[in-house]
């Protein structure tokens, strides 16, 4: 009997043991995505860019308003489009994505996975001008918005899960 | 069989033992990993701030440059240098983590500054000499407010590296709450920038720079229409049996114009929920949008052109002409302007998205007519059409003709003729202003390369 719970104990803690290692080694893989395992992400359908202002904006309206309705993910999208062409920030989709500090999804990484078709279909009509938030600056969820100085600027409108305001 | 048991018995530690120290030495491994990170972050980060800073510098130097200098080929020069440096802070700017420090007057001085001397600049390349008392007056102001920025960036610098402060500290507290930011002493530097630029006055840069919203209607009043009128108003206009369809409210917009937005969801045999946005003040509708893919091109684009104008008629948005029309993935995305006698209003744009599969109208965009569309006096043009040939290039192949009213780079309202022509495979829209001839502003509109990529479901 004892025997028998020995070895069970053995077999256990060598699984706990190669279980650990290999968990560690997977967290390694998510975080380095190299853009070749881009082909792993199933992709059902294929978009078709003229810039890398939309293909950029889509993956970050697939990062920031995951889970929001088509319109919810206009509106994310033409506030970073507002930026853009506002003094007062970069003058580019691409600076205004990447601003330190700016977007959730640039700094935990869900940037980095391939952009939903609906988000490249919203990317486009936020570039071409379609803005469901009038002119809105920035956007936040309220829930977990942790920035105290945000609520200080004039909320416009509300869609889905962000506010918006200017 | 006693031996073996103690064997046994120390195997077990030994394994757990053994995935402890591999765990340790890997977590090692990763902080090495994490800090190389974490310094080139930061070395990004000072490189940043130091150009910043040197700019800045800059920028404050050229500026009292200019105020002293007589000569026009060095007054060129001078605002050409300012421009680009005002430029490159800007964009150091947009490279450091002060995401939520309120800078706005601090980027307010950057883009006076940028607007102004590209203003002289192209006044200086046309000719017309000298700077005039308001220019120099408020080259002055600038000059002030660079000086004290300039200042105030080198105070922080000193302090940054007499303390060692570290810029990565400024992004992490960035993204904890910000009671920790108010505690930092580089955010602290930065606030007294801003501080110090909010207390100068308002700069007016001068006539010749009228910002848009002033010619914008009133988007102001009494709220006239209620929920209910509202959601019929849409049905009707978007739907052939707006009967048996139903519209939720969704939202209500507080930007530039007060709507309420709606939601009116598929029936069965439909697609995608329609949401439309219609003004609170006069039930106009302001923008519509359909939520669907579009998987196939079954039409060409100038077919989806067609559909959009007979959208537009139906919807009495008469004599609109199409001045834009280009396909991404399966739609087709058209920009259309009204016309005042023969002049195409720019301005007042109307922007449809045509679903190239079935024709069907899946995008509509209408407020820079709502917010600019008005009877206009518009003055007759003072160069003729034929005249106007001495003012195009020679290289230029020239295909279309028209008078069109637009927005300049100063944000004027201006009568030009616009020439659309091509040289070797760019194309580009020249509008000439109908009184100089000067160039008011040249569009390349070469169709841009495409490239694909993956996409997720």
């Amino acid at each position: 009997m004892k025997r028998k719970t020995i070895l069970l104990v053995v077999v256990l803690s060598l699984l706990m043991v190669v279980g650990i290692w290999e968990y560690f080694k997977d967290l390694n893989q998510e975080k380095s995505t190299p853009y070749g395992a881009l082909e792993v992400a199933t992709s059902k359908g294929q978009g078709t860019v003229s810039s890398n202002d939309v293909y950029v904006l889509s993956k970050i309206i697939t990062g920031e308003a995951r889970g929001e309705s088509y319109l919810g993910q206009v509106a994310v999208g033409a506030v970073i489009v507002n930026r853009a062409r506002n003094a007062n920030f970069p003058n580019s989709v691409y600076g205004v994505v990447f601003e330190p500090g700016a977007f959730d999804a640039i700094s935990d990484g869900q940037y980095y996975s391939a952009p939903t078709a609906a988000s490249v279909r919203a990317a486009r009509s936020a570039i071409n001008g379609w803005d469901p938030t009038g002119g809105a600056l920035y956007y936040w969820n309220p829930v977990t918005a942790t920035s105290r100085w945000i609520w200080s600027r004039p909320i416009i409108s509300r869609i889905g899960r962000h506010v918006f305001a200017r | 069989m006693k031996l073996r048991k103690k064997w046994l018995y120390l195997l077990v530690p030994v394994i757990l033992l053994g995935g402890i120290i591999g765990t340790a030495v890997w977590g090692y491994q990763e902080m090495g990993t994490r800090q190389k990170l974490q310094n080139r972050a930061e070395s990004q980060y000072q490189k940043a701030f130091y150009e910043l800073t040197a700019h800045l510098d800059n920028i404050t130097g050229q500026l009292a440059q200019i105020l002293v200098t007589s000569s026009r080929e060095q007054a060129t020069l001078t605002l050409a240098t300012i421009w680009r440096q005002v430029f490159a802070a800007q964009a150091n700017i947009g490279s450091l983590p002060l995401a939520l420090v309120p800078l706005a007057q601090t980027e307010k001085f950057l883009d006076n500054t940028n607007v102004l001397s590209s203003f002289l600049l192209s006044q200086t390349a046309q000719g017309e000499g000298g700077l005039s008392e308001n220019n120099i007056k408020t080259l002055e102001n600038l000059y002030q407010r660079s000086q004290d920025i300039t200042n105030n960036l080198n105070k922080l610098g000193a302090k940054i590296l007499n303390n060692e402060l570290s810029w990565t500290q400024v992004e992490t507290a960035a993204y904890a709450s910000d009671r920790d930011l108010e505690d930092n002493t580089i955010i602290d530097g930065f606030k007294l920038v801003e501080k110090k630029m909010e207390g100068y006055p308002e700069l007016n840069l001068g006539d010749d720079f009228a910002p848009v919203e002033q010619q914008t209607k009133k988007i102001t009043g009494e709220e006239e229409i209620s929920t209910q009128d509202a959601g019929g108003k849409v049905l009707r206009w978007w739907f052939k049996d707006p009967d048996k369809h139903r519209a939720v409210l969704n939202h209500e917009g507080g930007g530039d114009i007060p709507t309420y937005g709606f939601e009116i969801a598929p029936l069965e045999k439909e697609t995608g929920p329609v949401y439309i946005d219609i003004s609170k003040l006069d039930g106009t509708i302001i923008w519509a949008m359909k939520a669907r893919p579009v998987d196939v091109s079954e039409l060409e684009l100038v077919e989806g052109e067609k559909k959009a104008q007979a959208f537009l008629e139906n919807h009495d948005y008469l004599d609109f002409v199409a001045v834009k029309s280009h396909q991404e993935d399966n739609m087709g995305v058209y920009t259309f302007v009204p016309r005042q006698g023969e002049v195409l209003l720019y301005p007042d744009q109307v922007k449809l998205e045509v679903a190239l599969d079935n024709g069907e109208i899946i995008g509509f965009e209408a407020t820079p007519y709502y917010m600019f569309h008005r009877a206009r006096e518009i003055p007759v043009a003072e160069i003729s059409a034929e005249n106007l040939n001495s003012f195009i290039s020679q290289r230029l192949k020239v295909e279309v003709v028209r008078p069109a009213l637009i927005v300049n780079t100063w944000g004027k309202e201006a009568l030009t003729w616009e020439v659309r022509g091509s040289f070797d495979e760019e194309k580009f829209a020249i509008f000439y202003n109908a009184e100089t001839g000067i160039e008011e502003s040249i569009v390349r509109i070469t169709p841009t390369p495409e490239f694909t990529f993956k996409v997720e479901g």
